[in-house]
């Protein structure tokens, strides 16, 4: 094997050094590999939170942007390269749904959370989907759970919304967390 | 001096993922975090189980997303982005007498050198810390470009993956660790070219992180001055490895604060 396809398939592996490196030079191929790898997760996370196509793929395009001009204030010893991701996609899609258009998406109901969206065969699927993989969970957990991650409300705010005390929405989501990875680990 | 259970407790690390704090707050739960490894070490923790959902509730975006994407980016400047995001324009009463306007005057004159000569020393600085990079990132290539060839010959690449370690600015600047994973007897290579040496009672520790935020122990070595390979068993599942100095008795965790090299795999 030559010595530079060698040197290429280390620079695939892309460490942060090359990734930062290539970010930074609007690599392509640097861009393929993220998108590869996290646009999924992503934009499920930004479908999730805001309910919808259109907003969500705002909020991806806005995600990887932001991830492209800030790539200098990433911190390795805060995190990996991915959670660092994950927060700037879910920050965007909570302000959209607080303080965008979409602010008075979200209905509250006790435990009965409810979204009002329009009727979209692809939310609905992805929704389904979704509820089918946290179904193993107890109903408050889950509930809790997705007005946590999905829904972006702070546990303060759960607590305050279900007048439950704060440790009680902690633990809740700890247990939670805890089950989910046992099934998906 | 915190309670460090208690500040775990209270919700605010779980805030500070949620994006709820303000920047000052931010801010304090950084340096909170920095100081305290426990913190940090919880702090990945709740991370990783953000990571979790995010599994869990992954989609396929639209196809034509990808390249919508890419050309925005394309069409974006981010060095105008941040040249110009931080500029502030100071505001300059307006008056009609003329002592006033002299002083006002000789004050712009004065705010704008000043701004002009920090404006150089901060320049002098970027070019002092390019220098710095560059020297870092010359040695790198320099290394890879002497070593893989022989590495080549003893590894078989059909079964053998490398990852560069980042140095961790905080701790060592110049560090060149590179990680070679051999899958078909999982074992780690871990070629050790450049690295601070081991302090009295320390020694250096391979942490594997997996996708759920295991934190697994894979060995450790004590480095004194010569380029070295250590070979320690591997895991299947990293998605990250991150090399500490601990003391030499062993830890459970890995010291957040003491990080030297980290290598992400994605």
């Amino acid at each position: 094997m030559s010595y530079s396809l060698h040197f290429d398939i280390i620079i695939e592996k892309l460490s942060n050094i090359d990734l930062i490196k290539g970010l930074k030079a609007k690599d392509r191929n640097c861009y393929n590999n993220l998108y590869k790898n996290y646009s999924p997760k992503l934009y499920g996370i930004a479908l999730h939170i805001t309910q919808k196509t259109d907003i969500a793929e705002d909020v991806l395009q806005e995600t990887f942007i932001k991830v492209f001009k800030h790539v200098n204030r990433f911190d390795d010893s805060k995190g990996t390269f991915f959670t660092w991701m994950l927060n700037i996609c879910r920050n965007a899609a909570i302000d959209k749904i607080r303080y965008g258009k979409e602010s008075k998406k979200i209905q509250f109901d006790s435990l009965n959370v409810d979204i009002v969206s329009e009727t979209n065969p692809e939310i609905e699927l992805a929704n389904a989907e979704l509820w089918r993989c946290l179904d193993s969970l107890e109903n408050d957990h889950k509930e809790i759970l997705k007005l946590s991650y999905y829904y972006g409300y702070s546990h303060s705010e759960i607590a305050k919304k279900l007048n439950m005390p704060f440790g009680s929405v902690k633990s809740k989501i700890r247990i939670a967390i805890r089950e989910l990875r046992k099934i998906y680990p | 001096m915190i309670n460090v259970k208690e500040y775990i407790e209270s919700g605010t690390l779980e805030d500070y993922l949620s994006g709820t704090l303000s920047e000052t707050e931010r801010q304090e739960v950084e340096t909170i975090a920095d100081e305290y490894p426990e913190i940090a070490q919880e702090l990945a923790s709740i991370s990783m189980s953000l990571s979790v959902m995010a599994d869990i509730g992954a989609e396929q975006p639209a196809s034509y997303m990808e390249e919508r994407i890419w050309n925005d980016i394309l069409a974006t400047n981010f060095d105008e982005f941040e040249s110009t995001e931080d500029i502030i324009t100071p505001v300059i009463p307006k008056t009609s007498k003329l002592p006033y306007i002299l002083t006002i005057g000789m004050a712009i004159v004065a705010f704008v050198t000043i701004y002009y000569m920090i404006i150089a020393n901060n320049k002098i600085e970027q070019i002092e810390q390019a220098n710095i990079e560059l020297k870092s990132e010359y040695d790198i290539l320099k290394y890879d470009f002497d070593s893989l060839s022989t590495l080549s010959s003893i590894y078989d690449i059909e079964n053998t993956k490398y990852y560069v370690m980042k140095p961790n600015r905080r701790n060592t600047i110049n560090s060149i660790v590179i990680i070679v994973w051999d899958k078909s007897n999982n074992k780690i290579y871990l070629d050790v070219k450049s690295l601070p040496n081991s302090d009295t009672g320390k020694k250096y520790n391979l942490w594997g992180i997996t996708q759920i935020g295991r934190q697994i122990n894979l060995g450790s070595f004590v480095h004194k001055g010569k380029s070295q390979i250590v070979e320690l068993d591997g895991i299947k599942d990293a998605v990250r490895y991150i090399l500490t100095q601990e003391k030499e008795s062993g830890v459970s965790y890995p010291t957040m604060s003491k990080v030297y090299t980290t290598a992400d795999l994605y």
